[in-house]
Order: C-alpha cells, then sequence, then structure tokens
C-alpha cells in the first residue's frame, strides 16, 4: 500500500507541478484548491491513509495558516509541509512553531521537495508509530 | 483714457468773463443814463413847458385887454354921439325887459380889427346880451366892464364870446345903455395860439375850466377834455407843469404838461368859470433825442461788446490752445508714451508748467523702467519656485510609491513565485523525460506561465515608472481601477477581503495615467488596510453624475475618528504603522485630483466604514 499526501494550492497549475515532481516518488496524491476543502478531505479521509500534507499559504476561504494550524490541533502525527511563494521569516518561525516540518518557498527543486516529503512521510511513521505496512 | 464732455470749454468760459466785465457796466450805464436821463429832461422840459403856458396865457390875457380897451372907445364915441344917446335915452325900458336898438355903427377904425358883431342896447344890465347869454353880475350901480362867457351861435355853430360895455353919459354914474359884442373865439384867439408851435407837435391850447376847447391847433374849438383828473391837475390858479398818463389829445399815454390860469380873463369871468393855458408835446417826440443817443451809446457799447468778444476770444486762444496742446500731450503720457519729450514752447507758465510735466514723465518712466525689470524678476522668481515645487511634488509622488513598493515587494514575489515554480517543475520533467510529445505539453505550459510573469511585471513597472512627462492622455477609469485593484491584490496579502464592483458607463477623463492609477491604488490601499485583515466587503462604484466622473470607494473598515477627519489631507498625516505609509497618500490624491479640476471628499463613521468620493470632469459623451 503506496504513501498517500495531501496537497492543499489554490492554483491547479502548481498543484499539477507538485504531482508532476512526485510522479517518480509512487506516492498518491490528494488535492484540494483550499483550506476549507482541505480540511474536509482530511476529515472524510481515512486519517491514517493520509502520510503529510503540503499546504500553501495565501488561499481563498480558509487560508494556509488557520488550515495549518487546524491540522495541527486536530491530526498532530500527520506532518505538514508549507509550501508559499511568500517568503516571509517572521511567518516562517511562526509555523516551526507549530510543529511544521519544514517551510518551502516556491520554486522548489524536484530534488528538494521529493527528499522534504519523503523525509516527513518517514517522520510521519516514526510519529506515528505504525510504519506503513509493507 | 475716455475724455469727459464740457458744457463750455476754458476759451468760452474767459470770453465769457471777459464780456462780462465790458457788458456789466455798459448796461449799467445804460440804465443810469435812461433813468436820469428822463428825469432831467423831464424836469427840464416841465419847467419850459410852464413858461410857454405862462407867456401864452399873458399874451391872451394882453389881447382881451386890448378888445376890451377897444370896446370901451367905442362905448365912449356911442355915448359921446348925440344921435345915439338920444335913442339909447329914448328907448328907456319900462319893464324888466330890456330893449335893444340895433345901430349902424359909424366908422370907427379899431372895429375893424377885431371881428365880431358890434351892438348897443339899453338894458338895465349887461345880462341881456345878444342871443340870451347873460351876464355873470346884475348890479347897476357899479356898473363895469363884463365878459359874460362863451356860448354857441346856433346859425353859425360857432363859438362866441360875449361882452358887455356899460355906455355912461357924461353926467350920469349910471350907464345909459351897453354896448354888447359877440367875439368869434376861433378868429379872436386862434391867431395868437396856433403860432406857438415847436417840433412836430408841441403846441399851447386854450381851454376853459370845465375841459372845453377854446383854441387849439389840434382839436376843434368846442371839444372836450372828458378827463376830471387831468382837468383838475391843470386847472388850478398858479401856473405849473405835471405829468400824466393822458395826452388830453384822445391818448392815453405818458405826457408832460404845462399850464398856466389867464389871471387877467379870469378875473373878468363870472366865478366859477376860468380859463387856463395847456402846453403838450408828444412824449415820443419830446424823449426822441434822449432815445436817439440811448441808442447810440447802446450800438456803440454792443459794437465795443463786439469787438471785446473777437479779442478775448482771440486772446483766450492763445491761453487756451497752449493748455490743449499740454493736455494732449498729457493724455498721450497717460496712454503709456513715455518715449517722447513734451512739446510746448509758449515761452510762459505753461511752458513752466509743461517742463514740470516733462520731469514728471522722465521720472515715471524710470519707475516703470525699474518697475518693468521687478516685475520680470518676479515672475521669474515664482515660474521657478513654480518649477521647484512642480519637482518636488513630483519627487513627493515618486518617494511615496517607493514606500510602497517596499509592501509591495513581498506580494510580487508571491504571484511571481507560483508561476515560477510551474515552469521549474515543468522544465525538471523535460529534463527527465524521454517521450518528445509529453515535452511539448510542458513547454506549452512553461511558455504560458512566462507570460503571466510578464502580465505582473508589466503592472508592476506601470506604477513605479515616474509620470510620464508629456501631454495628458484620455484615461479609462475602469481600466485604471482594475489595475490599481491588482496591485492591491499584489502588496496587500488578504484573501478575507470580496471586492465588489459596479461600473456605470462614464466617459474617459484627460490626466496622466500613471497618476490616475496612483490615486486609485492609494484609496483602495487605505481601505484594505482599515479593514486589517478582518471580513468584509469593499466595493468599487462608478457612476455619471453631470458630465463628471464619480468614482466611489467604500470599505467597511474601522473608520475614522472625527478629530483625524480634518487631518487626512495633511502631508504625512497618518494613523498606520511604520510598515504601512509615511501619511502621504491621501495628500497625494487630493493633489492629483486637484490638478485635472476635480474633487475628492472623505464620510466616515467610526466602526462602520468610509467612504471615499472622487469626482473627475469626463472629456466627451460615452
Amino acid at each position: 500500500m503506496s504513501h498517500k499526501i495531501l496537497v492543499v494550492d489554490d492554483e491547479e497549475e502548481v498543484r499539477k507541478t507538485i504531482r508532476l515532481q512526485l510522479k517518480d516518488t509512487g506516492l498518491e496524491v490528494v488535492e484540494a484548491e483550499d483550506g476549507k476543502k482541505g480540511i474536509e478531505v482530511l476529515d472524510a479521509e481515512n486519517v491514517t491513509l493520509v502520510d503529510a500534507i503540503l499546504c500553501d499559504v495565501r488561499m481563498p476561504n480558509i487560508n494556509g495558516v488557520e488550515a495549518i494550524a487546524y491540522f495541527r490541533r486536530e491530526y498532530p502525527h500527520i506532518p505538514v509541509i508549507v509550501l508559499t511563494g511568500y517568503p516571509d521569516v517572521k511567518l516562517a518561525v511562526e509555523f516551526m512553531k507549530e510543529g511544521v516540518v519544514e517551510y518551502l518557498v516556491k520554486p522548489v527543486e524536484k530534488e528538494k521537495l521529493v527528499e522534504t516529503v519523503m523525509k516527513a512521510v518517514d517522520q510521519r511513521t516514526f510519529v506515528g508509530g505504525s510504519g506503513p505496512k509493507m | 483714457m475716455q475724455s469727459k464732455k464740457h458744457r463750455l470749454g476754458l476759451s468760452g468760459k474767459l470770453v465769457l468773463a471777459i464780456l462780462a466785465v465790458g457788458a456789466i457796466p455798459l448796461v449799467t450805464s445804460l440804465a443810469v443814463a435812461y433813468y436820469r436821463g428822463s428825469n432831467e429832461l423831464q424836469d427840464v422840459i416841465g419847467a419850459n413847458f410852464q413858461a410857454l403856458a405862462e407867456v401864452s396865457a399873458a399874451k391872451v390875457d394882453a389881447e382881451l385887454q386890448r378888445i376890451l380897451t377897444v370896446d370901451r372907445t367905442l362905448a365912449q364915441q356911442a355915448a359921446d354921439n348925440s344921435k345915439i344917446r338920444t335913442e339909447l335915452i329914448g328907448n328907456q325900458p319900462r319893464g324888466k325887459n330890456s330893449s335893444v336898438v340895433q345901430f349902424d355903427w359909424p366908422t370907427i377904425t379899431e372895429t375893424e380889427s377885431v371881428s365880431g358883431a358890434l351892438k348897443a342896447s339899453w338894458v338895465t344890465g349887461p345880462e341881456a346880451g345878444l342871443n340870451g347869454a347873460k351876464a355873470a353880475t346884475s348890479s347897476t350901480e357899479k356898473a363895469a366892464t363884463t365878459v359874460t362867457g362863451l356860448y354857441l351861435d346856433s346859425a353859425t355853430q360857432d363859438t362866441l364870446l360875449h361882452i358887455a360895455m356899460p355906455i355912461y353919459d357924461r353926467k350920469e354914474t349910471l350907464p345909459v345903455g351897453w354896448l354888447h359884442r359877440d367875439y368869434d373865439v376861433k378868429k379872436l384867439f386862434d391867431p395868437l395860439i396856433y403860432p406857438v408851435r415847436f417840433g412836430s407837435t408841441g403846441h399851447v391850447m386854450l381851454i376853459n375850466n370845465a375841459g372845453m376847447i377854446i383854441s387849439c391847433p389840434l382839436l376843434a374849438t368846442g371839444s372836450r377834455i372828458e378827463d376830471r383828473a387831468l382837468l383838475a391837475l391843470i386847472t388850478i390858479d398858479y401856473a405849473g407843469w405835471t405829468t400824466a398818463e393822458n395826452s388830453g389829445h384822445g391818448s392815453h399815454e405818458f405826457s408832460i404838461i404845462g399850464y398856466a390860469p389867464l389871471a387877467g380873463v379870469n378875473s373878468l369871468l363870472p366865478p366859477g368859470e376860468s380859463w387856463h393855458m395847456f402846453v403838450w408835446q408828444d412824449s415820443r417826440e419830446i424823449f426822441a433825442p434822449a432815445k436817439s443817443l440811448l441808442m447810440g451809446v447802446l450800438l456803440a457799447g454792443l459794437l465795443s461788446l463786439g469787438l471785446l468778444g473777437a479779442l478775448s476770444y482771440y486772446a483766450s486762444r492763445r491761453i487756451v490752445k497752449p493748455v490743449q496742446r499740454l493736455r494732449h500731450e498729457a493724455s498721450r503720457i497717460a496712454g503709456g508714451d513715455l518715449s517722447q519729450p513734451l512739446a510746448v514752447h509758449t515761452g510762459d507758465e505753461i511752458e513752466e508748467l509743461a517742463d514740470e510735466f516733462d520731469e514728471m514723465r522722465i521720472q515715471l518712466r524710470q519707475h516703470i523702467d525699474t518697475l518693468e525689470d521687478k516685475v520680470e524678476e518676479r515672475t521669474r522668481e515664482l515660474r521657478d519656485n513654480q518649477a521647484e515645487k512642480d519637482r518636488v511634488m513630483e519627487q513627493l509622488i515618486q518617494a511615496e510609491k517607493m514606500t510602497v513598493i517596499g509592501t509591495m515587494v513581498s506580494g510580487i514575489g508571491h504571484e511571481i513565485n507560483n508561476p515560477l515554480y510551474v515552469i521549474m517543475g515543468k522544465a525538471e520533467a523535460i529534463r527527465d523525460e524521454k517521450d518528445i510529445s509529453a515535452c511539448n505539453e510542458h513547454a506549452r505550459d512553461i511558455i504560458k506561465q512566462g507570460k503571466h510573469i510578464a502580465a505582473i511585471i508589466k503592472n508592476f513597472s506601470g506604477y513605479i515608472r515616474p509620470a510620464s512627462q508629456h501631454e495628458l492622455e484620455q484615461v479609462d477609469v475602469h481600466e485604471k481601477l482594475a489595475e490599481a485593484l491588482a496591485m492591491v491584490k499584489l502588496s496587500l496579502l488578504d484573501d478575507r477581503i470580496e471586492i465588489r464592483q459596479n461600473f456605470a458607463p462614464v466617459p474617459k477623463i484627460a490626466a496622466k495615467p500613471e497618476e490616475i492609477q496612483q490615486v486609485f491604488f492609494n484609496v483602495i490601499r487605505n481601505g484594505v488596510q482599515a479593514m486589517k485583515g478582518k471580513k468584509g466587503i469593499l466595493e468599487v462604484t462608478t457612476t455619471l453624475e453631470d458630465s463628471q466622473v464619480c468614482i466611489r470607494i467604500h470599505d467597511a473598515g474601522t473608520g475614522i475618528r472625527a478629530e483625524h477627519l480634518g487631518k487626512i489631507f495633511d502631508p504625512f498625516f497618518t494613523t498606520k504603522g511604520p510598515d504601512e505609509g509615511e501619511g502621504l497618500g491621501m495628500y497625494i490624491v487630493r493633489k492629483i485630483v486637484n490638478k485635472y479640476n476635480g474633487t475628492v471628499a472623505l464620510a466616515s463613521e467610526v466602526g462602520k466604514g468610509t467612504t471615499v468620493t472622487i469626482l473627475l470632469p469626463g472629456v466627451k459623451s460615452i
């Protein structure tokens, strides 16, 4: 059973690019176009099936800051990676305090993204105490 | 300069003044001469007329005495004539009726000289004259010569004077008879009265106190003077002269009348009757010489006045001409021609005045020259100042943009980083892709994202570029609003604010597009900042109001406190944090809007939001 990652970003092109960069990892990508949708998806899915969350900051409806706060509160075992076009040191520090595993700034290279995501997925396994069943 | 209309010029006034100086003594002397002349003339003429009346009266008196002497002689001859005496005595009356004895008188030399019938009668008194004429006295004791008065002979229509002379016997003291004679007064007195003529109308006239004309060269004997008042003036018992408004000759004109009583005759006349001499001359004739003299003087005076007028006109022209010339020159100077000197050369005070004027002209020109220099200098200064102000303003606008840019950069980063990320991802895919057909799709996506980035940069650089120097353009307000909204989206990371646009068709405005974009950006940015990241609606509305384009931007922000409302447009006034602006936004908004003859107004309520209304004149109808 492959690992699953939730991608929350309002721009379809960005989501497609993320999917493209993660194609070789064999991860299953679930998309959500804003924070609200992301929360709905996560609440609906079997939480154990989502191994990591890749989340944008600037989005309509519920933005990244609110959504991530929710994710960290409700699903603390799922690692969250921030992927934003808005390089803000203060915001980055805030996210780190929340327990975000990485703060990535667009444009991010394929290798860096794959590495960060795979690390997070591993971390999920580690944090969750129950690794994916091989 | 417009010259005033003078009713009378300087020349006219001078001539009038001089004529008045000449005319006043002339008129005065004429009036005095006329008054005194006529009064003194009256005195002289009156005295002359009186003297003439007296002389004429004496002459008639003397004539009457002569007639009486003749009659006395005749009466004596009758008394001495025995035949007559016998006849008289023999015919003594027996009753009261007297009898009349007609005689053929012996030739008496003296009778020839008088006209009138000579009759002798025996009567008890002188009253029984011929034709019933009555004597005034009936005394027989002291019989004396009696003039019984005038009567009209009905047969001949002549006026007769009856004289009764007593005939005395030499021994008797009582008259034995009376000698009666009737004289035709015309024949008797006309020869005395008529020759006394002077001038063409001057004459003497014999009248009695009843106004009857006895002898007059102009009036018929027996006619009457009816004016009782005039008669009362002249039929008095002494000589004199008077003036009256009646000539006594049928006309009511001013007259000088001399008069004198006939003293000798009047002593013989019955009581109550008197004769008077009347001297009169037509006043026109009397005063003709005086009038002629006055006319002569008047004519000479008028002639002198005419001469005086001509001379004074000439003299006044001599005075006024230079004055007019001076006035002409002065108005030339008043008209601004200060280059030519005043050309007035009269060699008198006028020239001195002109010289003073010229001095003033020179000073005026110097002042004006200095003034022109000063004005030029000041204009240059002002121009420089304006240029400096414009430059400072432009710098200010640009500086304000730069502070905004700081906050915009991160937003722009986000906007650009998204497409950049897509580009990078696609490029990596191409790098790793073995299938060329799949690469084409990636490349198309890369191009699309590249265009997106270019659009973002274009929008942004449009804002940061300084306003163009060239002419104004026709600016589409909606286009600039859209650009400003996009910029706000770039610079302010807030997704909770919903932007609503209500655009009505409006005309374009004439302006520099960068400046209009900045106006909209500043206002919208303020609105978004006022909403402080809360959810809410920012509404942008355009309408057409009386050919003005109205742009209304309403935010649902915190609103502005009343004490801050008046300061919103002041430079460097801000309630924002240090990163959000320098306090120049609304100051610049108003500067730019006012520059395009527009207005900006602000309405705000704390807790509810703020509405900014911008009105800009549209260039033409849509």
